[in-house]
């Protein structure tokens, strides 16, 4: 069976960038096919190019068969390819079934019996609105725009079953519908023998068809809305994608608000999905949904493409594994063909340690002190319940635990960033509890935050700013109120160095830099600072293989220089390969700490799924 | 976001850098008083320059194609242009545009042309309707930028021994177009510091009220005062009205979260009422007149020539204040906090930042400003202050600091430009009898296409500049929601 979509030899060129270098693959019906690479390794550029967002410089795009330029979404949209984005493109406030219509808009003039009805309608009006401008009477009025409304509904009609419409370009309709419109009010002028005013009716008509043709497509878009819901609900039975097409998409959860952007594919006839980085925004619960839903969609003979730079995800789902290093094609491989070592190597390019390797800690005297805390999240609902844990120097703690357990919170009530109801937070003797994260950052205390858009980063600001978020009024980065340029560029230059943030220039807008890389401008901002006690949040979520081997070993680094580490994540393997010892946390609790060393998954499992501990709690003492 | 290649020291910075303070104080003073000594004469070339700018242009391009030959011919030009006019090609192409449906406004708005068409005649029509239009923007054009062979006339004369009388008169135009823009910079700088701290301060003509009828209460309250201390009291009392009037705004937006569009706009209405009421009433001059005494001279904000050029000290103040902000943005530790705020609240905090302390001192440091401008129409223009003094500049600042990107150098820039549509629009009035709301057509215009630069671009054909979305983004948070 020939491949329904073909690429052959795609290069893209950006300033300083070969972002695609020569990529060929090809997507068979009914098939699933990842694309893996780290951060920057060209994937989101590739699908851009399927979606038509960006022009490739060279190559051939091949759809069912014939060539094709995809100059923009709605050429791809028309080849039948949709695309999802990693972050949605829906209107918070508008219904699931309104964001699914919207966009679908008429985008070719077809003959049918409601497209004459509304330009009937349309021309109508306008001709009504225009003899008042030149016809003297009532009754010439109403004739005039009756007159008009027939013709012009004749001449739509007749233009459309020509087919001189069928692109959805506004020049062509102006020019057509212009003369059509014109000589109609000219023949209409002579008819009622007013000559003298044919240059002012001239005039109008070029304006009508121009203000027509929005009024043309809003209008057809109304009307479609009626049996929208319906083709919805057939759409979500068909695939198993459940979802309620009057719901606001502002109150949907994340996984269901992705299932809306893949019935607006769908509805708009999408034969090839593209998803781009489909499981980064969810959950581990509504990333196996996703992938029941792709396999049903694969299984109807849709066509899917996702980018992932999940080895596990990938080899779960995929039927073909396409991997992708510095915008070249690296490899190719099936799952059950293939291992998780080798996709990464083929991703980096070199031997990847998916395993951290260190040595026994060597914990020395207690630098974090937490005793009975509790909070409030954000809607004042209790997220802390009287937690007591400490952080020795030398040895990492990972606090494990679903998403959702009160870690978040945990984390900003160390750092100052949410306030404590009760109990107490010491850093190294100092009661820190409700201090400003000024305060706790000056006593040695580095925050790796969880959200590093929202929180660690100041997006729109180069990377030398984003550099000095917390130090930028001490010296040398300023004397007095003035900041001196020279010495934060100087650092600038060095940390970019040494922590090997790949950027052409440190005036780069931090939000210009891929994932990997931002993670690596906190890390470097963190890091280089004089600290003792380090806290560390989800520090690799969204991170290629690649970026969080490095991460890994840096915050063992710092372990062994003497630092105490408080890790905080929901990757477990991540906690089991990086912690001394492992703190579970169940609904605002520490249900249990234990040692590293002799704990397995599945006993964690049970305390994060919050079982109490069985036994032995390694001797560790609380508080 | 100060770019990396700004701070280069040329050889003379860095050898002033180095004098000792008292080295560097003197060499300060005995530049300002130079130039306080020179400023009629520098002004006057200022002025001069504005109504012959067709003249400096190419005596600039000139210059510059003299320079490039030097430094790599025709690609270093190019190079050298495209660099520092890149971010004017939408604004500018803005203007154009606006400039030119405003024209077929003024063309296609006259009952008589449209008379002449529903006849039939076409010829007649566009005749008149292109002669509305040669008129009216002809008289913008003199009533802004002043009519440029009396200027070269002038000049030439004025070289030849004759008075300077004749170039003062000519030069009018330029010095009304800048006379306006000096409350638009102070009041626009005052919006576009709030923009920068991701403040909406709509308040900006309250605040300019309040500053206003400050520094005139000081100014007619004192008198036998030396200008030299009651000039500076009156604009820092007014200038510090203004920034507590607006900091109401900014303590309750940090202390309650009170959204800072609907407190401004609500202390606009109080500033009015409380201003109607006293000018009104118990600092009215005589019955009827619901004005203020006129200030003491000592409070006079000096002029630099005689008249009609009206053009005062205030623009040189507007221009320090436009430098000022732009350091203390740009390269002070407080600016950067203020941006972090604006920029990201949350990183802000994250960064040990107050979020709540500098919404306060963005919010009185734009208070300020627009207080400012009002000063400067107090002590520069009128000498006292009436009923419905509120002439629309703090709502057009707005505007200037969306047009100037919230960057004080692209505030200043707006701001002589809605000065020169201003000024002129009062001369098309009186001699081409068009309203002078076709300038505000045209101001609105300029705005549209501004905040929607993919019109000018799609009509152009413009290619994509990412960088200007950044700012953007910037500037939508203030609405905050």
């Amino acid at each position: 069976m020939a491949p329904i979509l073909e690429v052959c030899n795609a290069t893209k060129r950006f300033p300083g960038v070969l972002a695609n270098d020569r990529v060929s693959f090809s997507l068979d019906r009914g098939e699933i096919l990842a694309f893996l690479g780290e951060n920057g390794a060209g994937k989101s550029t590739l699908m851009n190019i399927l979606y038509g967002l960006y022009a490739p410089d060279e190559g051939d795009i091949t759809v069912r068969g014939a060539s094709v330029a995809i100059n923009d979404p709605n050429d791809a949209i028309e080849l039948g390819i949709g695309m999802v984005h990693q972050h949605f493109q829906l209107v918070p406030v508008f219904t699931v079934a309104e964001n699914i219509v919207m966009g679908t808009e008429p985008t070719r003039f077809s003959f049918s019996w409601r497209t004459l009805g509304i330009a009937g309608g349309a021309a109508a009006f306008l001709g009504f609105v225009g003899s008042v401008f030149a016809l003297d009477s009532v009754g010439q009025w109403l004739v005039a725009s009756a007159a008009g409304g027939a013709a012009a509904a004749g001449i739509y009609g007749l233009v459309a079953l020509l087919g001189l419409l069928s692109r959805s370009g506004f020049r062509r309709y102006f020019a057509i519908s212009a003369v059509c419109s014109g000589a109609l009010f000219v023949v209409l002028a002579l008819a009622l023998g007013d000559a003298g005013r044919i240059p002012l009716l001239v005039f109008l008509a070029l304006l009508f068809a121009a203000a027509s043709f929005p009024a043309i497509r809003v209008l057809s878009t109304a009307l479609d809305r009626g049996t929208a819901a319906r083709r919805i609900r057939a759409l979500s039975a068909q695939y198993g994608l459940a979802v309620d097409p009057d719901a606001l998409i502002e109150s949907l959860p994340v996984g269901v608000q992705q299932r809306v952007e893949i019935i607006k594919t769908l509805y708009r006839e999408a034969e090839i999905l593209i998803l781009d980085e489909p499981t980064s925004v969810l959950t581990p619960q509504e990333t196996e949904e996703l992938f029941q839903i792709m396999r049903a969609l694969a299984d109807q003979g849709k066509s899917i493409t996702f980018i992932s730079h999940k080895l596990k995800e990938v080899m779960s789902i995929a039927d073909r594994i396409i991997v992708l290093r510095n915008g070249r094609v690296a490899g190719e491989a099936k799952p059950a063909e293939t291992s998780e070592a080798e996709l990464a190597e083929m991703m980096v390019g070199r031997e990847v340690a998916l395993a951290v390797e260190k040595g026994p800690a060597a914990p020395r005297e207690v630098v974090l002190e937490v005793t009975g805390l509790t909070a409030e999240d954000r809607r004042h609902q209790p997220a802390l319940r009287r937690v007591d844990l400490f952080v020795r120097a030398g040895e990492v703690l990972g606090v494990a635990g679903v998403q959702g357990n009160g870690q978040t919170e945990l984390v900003e009530v160390l750092t100052g960033l949410r306030p404590a109801t009760s109990g107490s937070v010491r850093v190294l003797g100092r009661d820190v509890t409700n201090a400003p994260p000024r305060a706790i950052t000056e006593l040695g205390v580095a925050h790796v935050p969880e959200d590093r858009q929202r929180d660690g980063l100041v997006l729109p600001f180069p990377i030398f700013d984003n550099l000095v978020l917390c130090t930028y009024y001490e010296p040398p980065f300023a004397k007095g109120p003035a900041v001196q340029f020279d010495q934060l560029y100087d650092y600038a230059e060095r940390l970019v160095g040494e922590f090997d943030v790949r950027t052409p220039s440190i005036a780069l807008p931090a939000q210009n830099l891929s994932g990997g890389n931002q993670q690596k401008v906190i890390v470097a901002r963190e890091f280089s600072r004089p600290i003792k006690l380090l806290i560390a949040a989800q520090p690799t979520r969204g991170l290629d293989v690649g970026s969080i081997e490095y991460i890994h070993r840096r915050l063992i680094e710092k372990r062994d220089e003497g630092v105490g580490v408080l890790l905080v994540s929901v990757e477990l393997d991540e906690i089991m390969a990086l912690s001394d010892r492992i703190a579970v946390m169940y609904e605002g609790r520490i249900v249990g700490t234990v040692n590293a060393d002799n704990v397995s998954r599945e006993q964690l499992g049970l305390l994060m799924a919050g079982a109490e501990p069985q036994g032995e709690k390694e001797g560790m003492p609380v508080g | 976001m100060a770019d990396k290649q700004a701070p280069s020291k040329s050889g003379w910075g860095q050898r002033i850098v180095q004098l000792p303070l008292w080295a560097r104080l003197a060499c300060a003073a005995v530049l300002t008083s130079a130039i306080v000594l020179l400023s009629k004469w520098l002004i006057l070339l200022l002025l001069v320059a504005l109504g012959l700018w067709p003249i400096v242009l190419l005596i600039g391009l000139v210059v510059l194609g003299l320079v490039s030959s030097r430094r790599g011919g025709w690609p270093w030009m190019r190079a050298w242009l495209s660099a520092r006019l890149r971010g004017l090609v939408v604004p500018t192409l803005s203007v154009a545009m606006a400039l030119l449906i405003g024209g077929l406004v003024i063309m296609f708005t006259d009952r008589a042309v449209y008379k002449a068409l529903g006849d039939g005649l076409v010829g007649e029509a566009l005749g008149l309707a292109f002669g509305n239009l040669a008129r009216a923007y002809a008289a913008l054009y003199q009533g802004a930028l002043g009519d440029p062979f009396r200027i070269l006339t002038a000049l030439g004369r004025w070289l030849g021994g004759e008075g300077i009388q004749r170039l003062v008169g000519a030069v009018r135009g330029p010095s009304d177009s800048l006379v306006q823009s000096v409350p638009y910079i102070f009041a626009g700088l005052a919006v576009a510091l709030g923009f920068r701290t991701g403040l909406f301060n709509i308040g900006a003509e309250g605040q300019i009220g309040i500053g206003w009828l400050a520094a005139v209460i000081i100014g007619f309250s004192f008198t036998g005062l030396p200008a030299a201390i009651h000039l500076p009291l009156s604009i820092v009392v007014g200038a510090i009205a203004g920034g507590l009037w607006a900091s109401i705004a900014g303590i309750l937006k940090a202390r309650t979260g009170a959204h800072e569009v609907i407190t401004t706009i609500m202390l606009n209405y109080v500033s009015f009422r409380l201003s109607d009421w006293l000018l009104c009433g118990p600092l009215e001059f005589t019955q009827g007149t619901c004005r203020t005494r006129d200030i003491a001279t000592s409070a006079y904000l000096p002029r630099f020539l005689d008249h009609p050029v009206t053009l005062h000290w205030g623009f040189v103040m507007a221009l320090l204040a436009a430098v000022v902000a732009a350091w203390f943005l740009f390269r002070t530790t407080w600016g950067f906090e203020l941006r972090t705020v604006g920029a990201n609240p949350d990183a802000a905090r994250y960064g040990g930042m107050s979020v709540a302390g500098n919404y306060t001192l963005a919010m009185f440091l734009s208070g300020c400003l627009a207080g400012l401008a009002g000063v400067s129409q107090g002590l520069g223009i009128t000498h006292n202050i009436a009923l419905g003094f509120s002439a629309g500049y703090g709502f057009d600042s707005i505007a200037l600091a969306l047009l100037g990107k919230s960057h004080p150098a692209g505030v200043v820039a707006a701001s002589i430009l809605f000065g020169v549509l201003r000024a002129g629009a009062g001369r098309m009035q009186s001699v081409a009898g068009i309203p002078t709301e076709i300038v505000q057509i045209v101001q609105s215009l300029v705005i549209v296409f501004i905040a929607a630069p993919a019109i000018i671009r799609a009509i152009y054909r413009l290619r994509e500049a990412r960088r200007e979305e950044i700012e953007v983004t910037i500037l939508s948070r203030g609405w905050g929601a």
